[in-house]
C-alpha cells in the first residue's frame, strides 16, 4: 500500500449559520479510505453522514456553510482548491450516486445525453466515441435494448433502472472513489440486492474505492471492509466490518445492532429500541453526544471522550466504559430476553 | 410528439366552436334584450331595425341565427357597423391587426430578453446586494400603471425634451407600416415597445429568478454539479432550462391576450390604430357588431396561442407528452 491514502479526512467540521445560531452538522470527523476498499458509514438520519461526503464532493453550496479541517485526496487538499480545480476532480476522480433515483436525473433531457454530458465535461472524445461509450455503460449496468433506450427520457424508466443509469453516469469517467449515498433506500427490496451487486462488481473491475452511506446494517455487513458509526455529527465507533459486528463496543452501536432482526441468532421476543430521540443539533451539550440517551450514562460522560483505539487492532470507539465490563452490558442489549449469544 | 400536437389542434378546434357559440348566445340570446336594437346603436330608425332583423335572420330559430352570424363574420365578411353607418367591420380589424401585432411582437422580444437577463443575473448574484436591488426595480416596473408611464414617456419625448439631441429622432405619435418605411416603423414603435414591456420584464424576471433559485434544491441540480460540469452550464443548461417551463406557459397566454386587444391602453396613449384602440372606440360608441367581432377575434388568438403554448410545453417538458 502506498504511503498516502486515497482519501484522508482530518478533523472535518461543517457548520451552518442559521437564524437561531450556528448548527454543527459534522463535528470533528476523521477517517481514511484506502485504495480499493469499501467503507461503510452508518448512522440515523441527521447524523451527518451525507453532509460529510457532500463536503468531500464540494457539493455544499449553501453560502451559510463553514467547512474547516482538511480533506486530502491523494495528498491534495481539496478544501484549498478553487472552483475549477475541484471541478476537474469531481465526476472524474470522485463520483457520487444519490438516494432517490426518481428525482436525481433532469426530467427534460434524454438519459443518453445526461450520461454523455459528464463524459464530455472531462474528455475530448468525438461524438461517435462518446455515443459508443454511453452504450457500453448502459450495457454494463444492465439496461436491456440500450440502443433503443438511449434516447428515452428518465420518466420512461423504472426506479431500479434509473439507479442503474445513475451508476452508469457516476462510473462513466472511471472514478477512483465512488460515493454512494443510500443508493438502495428508495428501491424495492428485490431491486436493492441487484443494485448493490452491480456496484460491487463494477467497482471491483475498475479497482475503485467505495464509500457507502447507509442506515441499513445488512447492506454494510454485505459490502463493506470497514465501518464507521456516526451519531450526531461524530464518529462513535470505527473498525473493520468483522470487529464491529462481532465485538461492537459503543452503546449506540449495540442499540443499532439490537434493533435489527437477525436470522443467525435466537430470536428475541422484542427487538431493542434506543430510548429517546436524536438530539437537535441546536442545543449541543458538552461531553459524549450519545450520553443523553445512553442507559450506561454516568457523570464522567459529560467530558467528551475521544475516539480511542483500545486494543491495537484499529478498532476505535468513543466510550469511557471499562473494556472488560462491556461484554456483559452488551449482552443485555443484544440478547434482551436472556437467550445466550453462543450455542 | 406529433401525435400530441395533432390531438391538441383537434381539441383547439372544438374549443373555438364552443367559444363562438357562447359569444353568439351572449349577444343574440340574452333574455329581455333585443339584439337588433342593441346592434343598431343610438337613435336607430324603425327601417334600420327591420333591416337588421332580416339581415341576421333574427325572426328565425337560434341555430339558423348562429349560422347566419358565422357566415357573415367568417365567410362573407360583410358585417357592418350601424352606429358608424355602413363601415365594414372585418376590413377595420384586418387593418388594425398588423399594428397591434407589431406593437406586441416588438415588446415581447424586449421582454423575453430583458427578463431572462435580469432573472439570471439576480439568481446568480444571490447573496449580494444586486439580487434584491434588481428584484426591487422589477417590482417597481410591475407596479407602474402603463397608461401613466406612457403619458410620461410622451411628455418627455414629445414635448419637454423633444428638441434635445436625446429625443429629436422621435417622430410624432402614430403608426407607419413596416412595408412602407421600416425605419419609420421602428422609430414610431420603439417608445411604445419599451413602455408596454416594462410591466412584463419586471414580472417575468421575478418569476424566473424565483424558479431558478428554488431549482437550487432539486436533486437533478445536485447531480449536475456532481458531474463536474461548469457552474455556468449547471445554471444555463439545467436550472434555466427547467425554469423556462413556467416562463413559456405564462408567455403564451400574456402574448395572446395582448394581441387580442390587451394592449388597449398603450395603443390609446400612443395613438396607434390597433385592435385595442378599435375595441376601445367601439365600446365608447356602443358599436355592437364591432365589439362582437373583436371579441371573437381576441378569443380566437387566445385559443390558438394556448394550443401553441401546450405544444411548445410538451417539447420543453417530455413528461407531459403522453398526457
Amino acid at each position: 500500500m502506498s504511503s498516502t491514502p486515497l482519501l484522508e479526512v482530518v478533523d472535518l467540521r461543517v457548520e451552518f449559520e442559521t437564524e437561531s445560531g450556528p448548527v454543527t452538522a459534522v463535528d470533528g470527523v476523521s477517517f481514511v479510505v484506502d485504495d480499493g476498499s469499501v467503507l461503510g458509514i452508518v448512522g440515523e438520519s441527521g447524523s451527518g453522514k451525507s453532509v460529510t461526503m457532500m463536503s468531500v464532493m464540494g457539493l455544499i453550496t449553501d453560502p451559510n456553510a463553514r467547512i474547516t479541517g482538511s480533506i486530502q485526496y491523494r495528498g491534495q487538499d481539496l478544501l484549498a482548491l478553487d472552483r475549477d480545480e475541484w471541478r476537474s476532480i469531481r465526476g472524474t476522480e470522485i463520483a457520487m450516486i444519490f438516494q432517490d433515483p426518481m428525482t436525481s436525473m433532469n426530467p427534460v433531457y434524454r438519459v443518453g445525453w445526461q450520461i454523455a454530458e459528464q463524459i464530455n465535461a472531462h474528455t475530448s472524445l468525438s461524438r461517435k466515441d462518446v455515443h459508443l461509450r454511453v452504450l457500453e455503460l448502459m450495457h454494463q449496468v444492465g439496461i436491456p435494448d440500450a440502443e433503443q433506450r438511449i434516447d428515452d427520457f428518465p420518466h420512461q424508466f423504472s426506479g431500479g433502472q434509473r439507479q442503474r443509469l445513475m451508476i452508469a453516469m457516476a462510473l462513466s469517467c472511471r472514478p477512483r472513489l465512488l460515493i454512494a449515498d443510500e443508493p438502495t433506500t428508495a428501491l424495492d427490496v428485490t431491486i436493492q440486492a441487484q443494485i448493490l451487486e452491480l456496484i460491487q462488481t463494477l467497482t471491483a473491475e475498475t479497482e475503485s474505492s467505495v464509500v457507502l452511506i447507509t442506515h441499513d446494517l445488512g447492506v454494510v455487513a454485505e459490502m463493506a471492509d470497514s465501518v464507521q458509526v456516526m451519531y450526531d455529527g461524530r464518529i462513535v465507533e470505527a473498525g473493520t466490518t468483522a470487529t464491529i459486528f462481532n465485538d461492537p463496543r459503543h452503546p449506540y452501536t449495540w442499540g443499532l445492532l439490537g434493533s435489527m432482526p437477525r436470522v443467525d441468532r435466537p430470536r428475541p421476543e422484542r427487538l431493542t429500541t434506543i430510548p429517546g430521540a436524536p438530539p437537535s443539533p441546536h442545543d449541543r451539550q458538552p461531553g459524549c453526544v450519545f450520553a443523553p440517551r445512553c442507559v450506561h450514562h454516568q457523570p464522567a460522560c459529560d467530558v467528551s471522550p475521544p475516539l480511542t483505539e483500545r486494543t491495537g487492532d484499529g478498532h476505535l470507539d468513543a466510550c469511557i466504559l471499562p473494556l472488560d465490563e462491556r461484554a456483559s452490558l452488551r449482552a443485555a442489549v443484544l440478547a434482551p430476553t436472556g437467550v445466550a449469544d453462543e450455542r | 410528439m406529433i401525435a400530441f400536437a395533432l390531438r391538441r389542434i383537434a381539441s383547439m378546434i372544438v374549443v373555438l366552436f364552443a367559444l363562438s357559440v357562447i359569444v353568439f348566445l351572449i349577444f343574440f340570446a340574452t333574455p329581455g334584450i333585443d339584439p337588433a336594437r342593441q346592434m343598431a346603436g343610438r337613435n336607430a330608425t324603425p327601417e334600420t331595425l327591420a333591416a337588421i332583423r332580416s339581415n341576421f335572420g333574427l325572426d328565425r330559430p337560434l341555430p339558423v341565427q348562429y349560422l347566419t352570424m358565422m357566415d357573415r363574420i367568417v365567410v362573407k365578411r360583410d358585417i357592418e357597423s350601424y352606429s358608424n353607418r355602413g363601415v365594414q367591420v372585418i376590413p377595420q380589424i384586418i387593418a388594425a391587426a398588423p399594428v397591434t401585432f407589431s406593437l406586441v411582437f416588438g415588446a415581447a422580444v424586449i421582454w423575453i430578453f430583458a427578463s431572462i437577463g435580469i432573472g439570471l443575473l439576480a439568481a446568480s448574484l444571490r447573496g449580494t446586494i444586486w439580487d434584491p436591488l434588481l428584484m426591487g426595480v422589477s417590482l417597481i416596473g410591475v407596479a407602474l400603471p402603463v397608461f401613466w408611464l406612457g403619458e410620461v414617456a410622451n411628455l418627455v419625448t414629445q414635448q419637454r425634451f423633444h428638441d434635445t439631441f436625446l429625443f429629436s429622432w422621435v417622430p410624432p405619435l402614430g403608426y407607419v407600416p413596416l412595408t412602407e418605411d421600416p425605419i419609420g416603423w421602428f422609430t414610431h414603435l420603439v417608445i411604445p415597445w419599451l413602455v408596454l414591456s416594462v410591466l412584463f420584464v419586471g414580472f417575468y424576471a421575478r418569476v424566473l429568478r424565483s424558479d431558478i433559485v428554488s431549482s437550487e434544491n432539486e436533486d437533478y441540480v445536485r447531480t449536475a454539479r456532481s458531474k463536474g460540469i461548469t457552474e455556468r452550464r449547471v445554471l444555463l443548461r439545467h436550472q434555466l432550462r427547467t425554469s423556462m417551463i413556467t416562463f413559456v406557459s405564462l408567455f403564451g397566454l400574456d402574448f395572446a391576450a395582448l394581441v387580442a386587444g390587451g394592449a388597449l391602453l398603450v395603443e390609446v396613449v400612443f395613438g396607434l390604430p390597433g385592435v385595442g384602440r378599435l375595441t376601445y372606440l367601439s365600446l365608447a360608441g356602443l358599436d355592437l357588431p364591432v365589439i362582437m367581432t373583436t371579441v371573437l377575434y381576441g378569443a380566437f388568438f387566445i385559443v390558438v396561442a394556448s394550443a401553441l403554448v401546450d405544444i411548445l410545453y410538451a417539447f420543453l417538458d417530455p413528461r407531459t407528452r403522453t398526457a
